[in-house]
């Protein structure tokens, strides 16, 4: 729900200024806002600007925040976080060059250890690229040791092709006058490797046989190009066994750097975010000679505290006046939403939408409510409901850290007991499973009652509608917009007539209601007209394709139904018992992952369009109170 | 006969909407693959956006219902 707000102007002595914006600061309730124009008539305001020597603390404060958070990216985060024992920072330390020498070594030293572990991994994955060949020729390696004046190169044949080996052979005995020797080993199933040795003296003769006859030579990486080939795949073999090492030390130096140091970077992180908040705030300062203004907005709840809290802290020296909020500036009123424990994880929902208005309704409540009702009339089979509460109860435990799925997990607990109740309702268990079992309908079949579903739909669709229409009407009449009550007022009237007309014609109603259904339409479409315009017309028409949109309940329904009953008949059709669990286990899997996902979609889809459009106003500014990031630690500007 | 122009009503009710319906999701699916790429946060908006066309393939088989019930 929208927290009401009070427009606040705090008053005080400049001589205090500093402590009050920290002290406020530290209470984390005030939105600091600039001043309006209309409360500078009269009184000479003037902005107070920052002294010489908190702009460059300012300066510098952010040239270190920068620096700060490079430098994190640079660090890993340890799992666990010490308790800050800091309690209070002396801001004019960090305008002494010194304060940051440590950091600078620090990040040298960061910069030189990820340096070093890229080189090292890529190093390791163009040695891995290699991983075939010295896999294959690493066992040829030891017999070859203890040859001196060899030249040595490394063929790869085709498997196909080994007819080849023999007739090389001779060609090379021929070259070297028989001083040469071949080793052959399987690479792989396709290829064989070829080691060829002799004496240096017939380097040139043997190249050229190779290049003659088109067999290409095994290729090393740009590192060992200068080497032989047999020394250069020794110094491989031993480097692919030394880097994986090596990679591990730098790891767990920088595992202990960052242990060292990440919180308490963090902590200077926050801390230099909450001075140049502070130093923003003052922007929003203004005053006189002797007394300085800050204008700000605060959830009306909070401001007895706020109030009690300053003059027990500043005693008389420091006074707030609650100003009374002005039409025109409603559209500028920060809002700020608080909801009861139970409709609070339906805000996730709301995130993807701008913030409300002031004068506008929250929606959350109405989402908690309808929401899970929807996707449980989409779903509606006991047996898929007990499925999302088996999962629910799995993920629980393990995702009790992250509050996001923490919250979508309480919202899908919710839609799993909506599901189990309309299942019951419908009298399905993972399908017609329930009928066997003995559970029978008890509001509706809805494999066979399609019509009766469809009606039950649109049904819902009216009353949601209209229910969307009336809180717009409440809404309108509480913020006293008389031409916004007779729009939403004649639209009601409207559609009711709209739905007598539709009743009459098809024969619902006797005739008689056709012509008091005209005389209304006459009536009430000029007043639509002249209170809301050509949209108001339009919107209206739209109103009664919104309601339709609600048959998608009966429609996702229905071929839920249908997807149950597929995945019995498979599994029926298998006349296996076994393989038949298993087969309709595999559909009813995938029906219930689609069962996650569709009715979810779907029922947020019906808010968003269909229900929010009646009244929902977007636009509203979020309710940003000027927080301390680092409670706790007192900012000393002034010394 | 009658029968048979029935199923071929409903039929085009639902075939012609899902065309429709099918041809309005790809081009905000592709758009919107796109945008969630650069900004991954909007994912929950497109996931949204890509659910309006079915409306019309939703009264498209309300259409079609409509049509075989005889209502």
């Amino acid at each position: 729900m929208i927290q009401k707000m009070s427009k606040i102007q705090i008053i005080g002595s400049r001589r205090i200024m500093e402590e009050v914006i920290e002290f406020l600061h530290s209470m984390s309730m005030l939105h600091v806002d600039i001043i309006p124009e209309d409360m500078r008539e009269g009184i000479s305001y003037h902005i107070i600007p920052l002294q010489r020597d908190e702009i460059a603390i300012k300066e510098r404060a952010e040239k270190m925040l920068k620096k700060l958070k490079d430098l994190m990216l640079l660090l890993y985060q340890p799992s666990a976080q010490p308790v800050s024992r800091e309690k209070r920072f002396i801001v004019t330390n960090i305008v002494s060059e010194g304060v940051m020498s440590d950091y600078n070594i620090l990040e040298a030293k960061l910069r030189e250890l990820h340096k070093k572990r890229s080189e090292l991994t890529e190093r390791l994955s163009l040695l891995e690229r290699y991983e075939r060949i010295l896999k294959g020729l690493a066992p040829l390696i030891s017999k070859l040791s203890g040859f001196k004046n060899i030249e040595s190169t490394g063929l790869i044949i085709d498997r196909d092709k080994a007819g080849v080996i023999p007739l090389m052979e001779v060609e090379i005995s021929r070259i070297t006058e028989g001083g040469y020797q071949i080793f052959k080993r399987e690479l792989d199933e396709k290829s064989i490797g070829v080691i060829l040795t002799y004496q240096k003296d017939y380097d040139e003769g043997v190249r050229g046989l190779l290049s003659e006859e088109g067999i290409s030579e095994i290729k090393l990486p740009a590192d060992y190009a200068g080497l032989p080939f047999f020394d250069a795949l020794k110094e491989m073999v031993r480097k692919k066994e030394e880097i994986p090492k090596e990679i591990m030390d730098i790891e767990a130096e920088l595992n202990r750097l960052s242990d060292e140091w990440y919180w308490k970077i963090e902590e200077l992180i926050d801390v230099l975010q909450d001075l140049i908040d502070e130093f923003k705030t003052l922007d929003y300062c203004t005053g006189t000679k002797y007394c300085f203004f800050i204008f700000g907005w605060v959830p009306k709840s909070y401001l007895p505290k706020l109030s009690s809290t300053i003059k027990e802290r500043f005693d008389d020296k420091v006074v707030i006046r609650e100003l009374e909020i002005m039409g025109e500036e409603i559209e500028r009123v920060p809002v700020s939403i608080k909801n009861p424990k139970l409709v609070k994880p339906f805000e996730i929902f709301m995130r993807v939408l701008p913030p409300p208005r002031y004068d506008s309704i929250d929606p959350t409540p109405f989402l908690a409510i309808f929401f899970p009702v929807f996707f449980g009339l989409i779903l509606g089979d006991m047996g898929h409901g007990i499925v999302i509460l088996i999962i629910v109860g799995l993920l629980w435990r393990k995702y009790k850290e992250r509050a996001v799925v923490q919250d979508l997990l309480k919202v899908f607990f919710l839609c799993s007991i909506y599901t189990i109740i309309f299942g019951f309702l419908f009298g399905e268990f993972f399908g017609e499973l329930g009928e066997r079992l003995g559970i029978h309908p008890i509001v509706l079949n809805r494999g066979k009652a399609i019509k009766g579903f469809l009606i039950l739909a649109i049904g819902i669709g009216i009353g949601h509608v209209l229910l969307g229409f009336i809180i717009s009407l409440i809404n309108s009449i509480r913020w006293h917009k008389g031409r916004e009550i007779i729009g939403t007022l004649s639209s009601i009237a409207m559609l009711f007539t709209l739905f007598l007309l539709i009743a009459a014609l098809s024969g619902y109603l006797p005739k008689g209601f056709l012509s008091v259904g005209i005389i209304l339409t006459i009536i009430l479409f000029p007043i639509i007209l002249l209170s809301e315009g050509i949209i108001g017309a339009i919107e209206l028409i739209k109103s009664i394709g919104n309601i339709l949109s609600y048959a998608r309940i009966m429609a996702l329904g229905v071929a839920s139904v249908m997807m149950t009953l597929v995945a019995n008949k498979l599994g029926e059709m298998t006349g296996n018992i076994v393989l038949g669990i298993i087969v309709a286990s595999i559909i009813h899997a995938l029906n219930i992952t689609i069962g996650i996902f569709s009715p979810a979609i779907q029922s947020l889809r019906l808010h968003y369009v269909e229900f929010f459009s009646k009244f929902y106003k977007p636009g509203g500014r979020k309710y940003a109170p000027f927080k301390k990031t680092r409670g706790g630690v007192r900012l000393w500007r002034r010394l | 006969m009658e029968k048979a122009i029935i199923a071929l009503a409903a039929a085009m009710a639902i075939a012609v909407t899902g065309l429709a319906t099918a041809w309005a999701q790809s081009r905000i699916g592709s758009a919107g693959a796109g945008a969630v790429a650069e900004k991954p946060e909007v994912g929950g908006t497109i996931i949204i956006l890509m659910a309006i066309p079915e409306t019309m393939v939703i009264l498209g088989f309300v259409v079609a219902i409509m049509i075989i019930l005889g209502i």
